[in-house]
C-alpha cells in the first residue's frame, strides 16, 4: 500500500490494473524458434551432458550422481549425465511457486505465463553523466525506497553495494553479518518481494568465508520472518542462486548453496550465461545448446539431492550475452544477439514447463540515448518472449557496473509501456463500440461519452516521466528532459514515500537473529 | 442532511463528475429550503477545485467534461429556484464563442463553453466554421461581454486578425473583449492578432475570461 502521506495521484493513473492483483502480465507473444528447433536443442544438450559431461567440484554431489547412475570420474570431478536422469529431473522438479517478501499479500506467482520486472544489480552508484562512486548504506536505502515506490517494478533486489564497493559502514562487520544487516534493511524499506539471490556481488566475499553457513543464516532469518520452515516453504522469500560457469563447470560455493536449498526444500535459480565467441560458441544455436546443457545439469543435481517430500521448485535463468572481441569483455547486454538468445531461452524453458529469469540491461555507461534504446529493445523483446523474471530495472552497464536512482524511475516508466504492449487489444462487443459510434455520429466527439470515461484508463498507459505536453507547456515548465524529470521524481519519492512500517515482531525476531550471528562470529574470530 | 453536508456531497459529486447525482443533490437542497445562492456558491467552489486539479495534471479531459456537465446540471436547478424566488441570478457575463472560418474543430471550443456555463456564465455557442461577418453580426446583435474564438490549425490562425479588424471596421471592437485559443496558439500570436487574452487550455480560458471581466 502506498503510505497516506505520499502523493499518490501520479500512481493512481499509471497502472490501475496493478492494484487489483499482483500477478504479472502474460507474455509469450513473440516466438523465434519452432517446436522442432527446440527439440533439436534438447537432443544437442542431452548429447553434450552424456558425451562431454560437466565438472562438479563437490564430494556430496558426485556421490549422489554416482548412485543415480551417472558416470562419475571422482579424480577429475567430472560427471557424464545420462538422458534418462535429465528426463527424471524434469519430471520430478516443481515448476511453479509463489514468492514474497515480508508481506504475503504482495506475493507473485512464478510460472511460464506471467512476466515480472525485477530490480537490476550494480555495485556502484552511477550519476546521470556516468560518474561512479562507492555507495553508502544511505545510498542503498535510497535505492530500496525508490524501487518500492515504482508501481511497475514487481520485485525489488539487492541493488548497489558489492565486492569492491562495500559501504564503509559495513566493512567493520563480519562477512555473514553484512548480508543479514542488508537483508534486514531491505525488508524494513520494501513491501515488495525482495530478491536476495543477487547478493552474488557480496557472495564473492563469501569465497573467503563459509558459503554454506552464509546460506543457512539467510534461510534461518527467513524462517524467523515467516515463523516456521513449513510456512517459509509455502511462501519462500528467496531463491538459491546456482549458476554454472561456462563452459560446463560449477563453482564449489554455488554447489554448497544448491545443496542447502535442496535440503530445506526452497526454490532455486538454475542456469548459466555463456558468452558467444568466448565461453560459448560464436553461433547463437551453439551457445543456446551449451546453456541448456548447463541448466539441465543443475536441474539434475538439485532434483537428485532433494528429499522426495520437499523437492525445491526451480526457475531457469539465462544471462548470456555477446563477448565483445574489440574491447575484450562481456557479456554485452542490450545487443540484438542478446535479445535473440534471451527470447529463445524463454521458449525453451517454457517448452520444459519452467519459468525463466533473464537479463535486459544496456551497455551504456551514462543515462543517454544508448541506454534508452538498448534497454527498450531488450526489455520489450524479453517480455514479449515471455521471460518471466526480467532483471534490469535501474542498473547501468556494461556488465552491471552500477545502480542509478534516475534509471530506476525511467525503467519503471519503460516497464509501464512494455506491460501495456503485452496486454494487447481486447476485442468484444463493448470494445468494438458500434453503438457508441452510432450515438456520437458523424462529426461528434467521443471525449464526452460515458464509454470513453469507462474505458480510457484501461486502454491507455499514462506516463508520468515521459512528456507529452504541448511545446509551449514544455518550455514553460523549464524545458526539462527525461533525465531531469527523473531526478525530480527521485527527489519527490525520497521526500514523500515511506513504506508501511515492518511488523515490530518480525523486526525484533530478525534483529535477535542478527545479534546471535554477530556474537557467534565474534566468538569464532 | 444539513446544508454543510449537502454542499460537501454536491462538491464531491462535481469533482467526481457524477452528473445525475449532482442534479439530484441540488434538487434535494431546494426541497430542504436551503438558500440556493449559497448552494450555488458551493458548486462554483467545487468547479474551482476541479480547475486546479486539471491545471496540475491530476485529471483527464474526459473527466473534466463530466465535471463540467455535473456542475451544469446543478447550476441549472439552482438558477431555476433563484428565479422562482424572484431574486437576482448572479450575472457573471455573456460570452459568444465559436470556431473560425475554415476550421471544423469542435472539442476545445465546446469544452470552454461547457466550463463557462458550469461556472454560471451565459454562453452562446455559434458553432464551427463561423464566417468573419457572422461573428461581427452576432456581436452587434447579442452584445456579449466577451468574444471567444478557437482555431486549431495554422492555416486558420490568421482568421483571428481578420475578425478583430472586421470588428474595428464595424465600430464594435471597444464593446467586447476578445479571447482566443487553440493548440497552435501562444501569447505572442494572440497579441499579434489584437486579442485581449489567450487561453492556454480550457481551464485557463475560463480564468482569463474572469480576469477580463474583473470577476474574482
Amino acid at each position: 500500500m502506498i503510505n497516506s502521506c505520499f502523493k499518490p495521484w501520479i500512481y493512481w493513473y499509471a497502472s490501475p490494473g496493478l492494484k487489483k492483483g499482483r500477478l504479472g502480465v502474460k507474455g509469450g507473444q513473440l516466438r523465434f524458434l519452432t517446436n522442432d528447433q527446440i527439440k533439436e536443442l534438447d537432443y544437442a544438450a542431452k548429447e553434450i551432458l552424456w558425451r562431454t559431461g560437466v565438472k562438479v567440484p563437490n564430494e556430496v554431489c558426485l556421490k549422489i550422481l554416482d548412485q543415480k547412475g551417472a558416470v562419475v570420474n571422482f579424480k577429475e570431478e567430472k560427471v557424464c549425465i545420462p538422458p534418462y536422469l535429465v528426463d527424471e529431473a524434469i519430471r520430478k522438479t516443481p515448476k511453479s511457486f509463489k514468492f514474497a517478501g515480508r508481506d504475503p499479500k504482495r506475493a507473485i506467482r512464478l510460472d511460464t505465463e506471467r512476466v515480472y520486472f525485477v530490480m537490476g544489480i550494480g555495485p556502484f552508484m552511477v550519476a546521470p553523466d556516468g560518474s561512479m562512486r562507492k555507495p553508502t548504506v544511505r545510498d542503498m536505502q535510497d535505492c530500496y525506497r525508490v524501487l518500492d515506490a515504482c508501481e511497475n517494478v514487481d520485485v525489488a533486489g539487492v541493488g548497489a553495494g558489492g565486492t569492491h564497493s562495500t559501504p564503509e559502514e559495513y566493512l567493520a562487520l563480519p562477512l555473514i553479518v553484512r548480508r543479514l544487516r542488508k537483508y534486514l534493511d531491505m525488508l524494513d524499506l520494501m513491501e515488495k518481494p525482495v530478491d536476495m539471490s543477487k547478493t552474488y556481488v557480496m557472495d564473492r566475499e563469501d569465497e573467503e568465508g563459509d558459503a554454506r553457513q552464509a546460506t543457512i543464516d539467510q534461510i534461518k532469518m527467513e524462517i524467523a520472518v515467516r515463523g516456521s520452515l513449513k510456512e517459509l516453504r509455502k511462501l519462500p522469500m528467496s531463491l538459491g542462486f546456482n549458476e554454472a560457469v561456462s563452459p560446463l563447470m560449477f563453482l564449489p560455493r554455488n554447489l554448497e548453496k544448491l545443496l542447502v536449498y535442496a535440503e530445506y526444500g526452497l526454490p532455486i535459480f538454475i542456469g548459466s550465461g555463456p558468452m558467444t565467441n568466448a565461453t560459448g560458441p560464436a553461433t547463437m544455436a551453439g551457445t543456446l545448446s551449451l546453456w541448456l546443457a548447463e541448466t539441465l545439469a543443475s536441474l539434475v543435481i538439485g532434483a537428485m539431492a532433494a528429499k522426495p517430500e520437499n523437492r525445491p521448485p526451480a526457475m531457469w535463468m539465462n544471462f548470456s550475452g555477446v563477448f565483445d572481441q574489440l574491447s575484450a569483455h562481456g557479456p554485452i547486454f542490450g545487443s540484438p544477439e542478446s535479445a535473440l538468445i534471451q527470447s529463445a531461452s524463454a521458449q525453451i524453458a517454457h517448452w520444459y514447463g519452467f519459468p525463466i529469469r533473464g537479463c535486459t540491461d544496456s551497455s551504456s555507461k551514462a543515462l543517454d540515448p544508448q541506454t534508452g534504446y538498448e534497454t527498450a529493445i531488450s526489455l520489450l523483446t524479453s517480455a514479449l518472449s515471455g521471460i518471466n523474471y526480467n532483471v534490469s530495472i535501474g542498473s547501468v552497464g556494461p556488465g552491471e557496473i552500477g545502480m542509478s536512482l534516475e534509471k530506476i524511475v525511467l525503467d519503471n516508466e519503460l516497464a509501464g509501456y512494455v506491460k501495456r504492449v503485452m496486454r494487447g487489444i481486447e476485442v468484444s462487443d463493448e470494445t468494438l463500440a458500434v453503438d457508441v459510434i452510432d450515438e456520437v455520429g458523424p462529426g461528434g466527439t467521443f471525449l464526452a461519452h460515458p464509454h470513453t470515461r469507462k474505458w480510457f484508463r484501461q486502454e491507455q498507459y499514462f506516463p508520468t516521466i515521459f512528456d507529452r505536453r504541448k511545446y509551449e507547456d514544455w518550455v514553460r515548465r523549464g524545458r526539462k528532459d527525461a533525465v531531469q524529470r527523473a531526478q525530480e521524481r527521485v527527489q519527490e519519492i525520497l521526500r514523500d514515500y515511506w513504506p508501511e512500517p515492518l511488523d515490530p515482531d518480525i523486526k525484533k525476531r530478525m534483529e535477535e537473529y542478527v545479534r546471535m550471528v554477530e556474537k557467534r562470529e565474534a566468538h569464532r574470530a | 442532511m444539513d446544508r454543510e453536508e449537502l454542499i460537501g456531497k454536491l462538491s464531491t459529486a462535481v469533482n467526481e463528475g457524477s452528473v445525475e447525482e449532482s442534479s439530484s443533490l441540488a434538487e434535494k437542497g431546494v426541497e430542504a429550503g436551503f438558500d440556493p445562492l449559497e448552494v450555488l456558491a458551493g458548486v462554483t467552489g467545487a468547479l474551482k477545485e476541479v480547475g486546479h486539479r486539471f491545471g496540475r495534471g491530476d485529471m483527464f479531459l474526459t473527466e473534466l467534461m463530466f465535471c463540467a456537465e455535473a456542475a451544469k446540471g446543478a447550476t441549472a436547478v439552482l438558477t431555476e429556484e433563484i428565479k422562482r424566488q424572484k431574486r437576482d441570478v448572479p450575472y457573471l457575463g455573456r460570452v459568444l464563442i465559436g470556431t473560425v472560418a475554415g476550421d471544423i474543430h469542435d472539442i476545445g471550443k465546446s469544452l470552454v463553453a461547457a466550463l463557462l456555463t458550469a461556472e454560471g456564465f451565459e454562453v452562446i455557442d455559434i458553432g464551427i466554421d463561423v464566417p468573419d461577418e457572422a461573428f461581427v453580426e452576432k456581436v452587434g446583435e447579442l452584445k456579449p461581454d466577451v468574444l471567444g474564438m478557437s482555431a486549431l490549425v495554422s492555416s486558420t490562425m490568421v482568421k483571428f486578425k481578420d475578425v478583430v479588424r472586421a470588428l474595428e471596421e464595424a465600430g464594435l471592437r471597444d464593446e467586447v473583449k476578445v479571447i482566443v485559443g487553440g493548440a497552435m496558439i501562444d501569447q505572442e500570436w494572440a497579441e499579434q492578432a489584437g486579442a485581449d487574452a489567450f487561453g492556454s487550455d480550457a481551464v485557463d480560458a475560463v480564468a482569463k475570461v474572469r480576469s477580463l471581466l474583473n470577476i474574482r
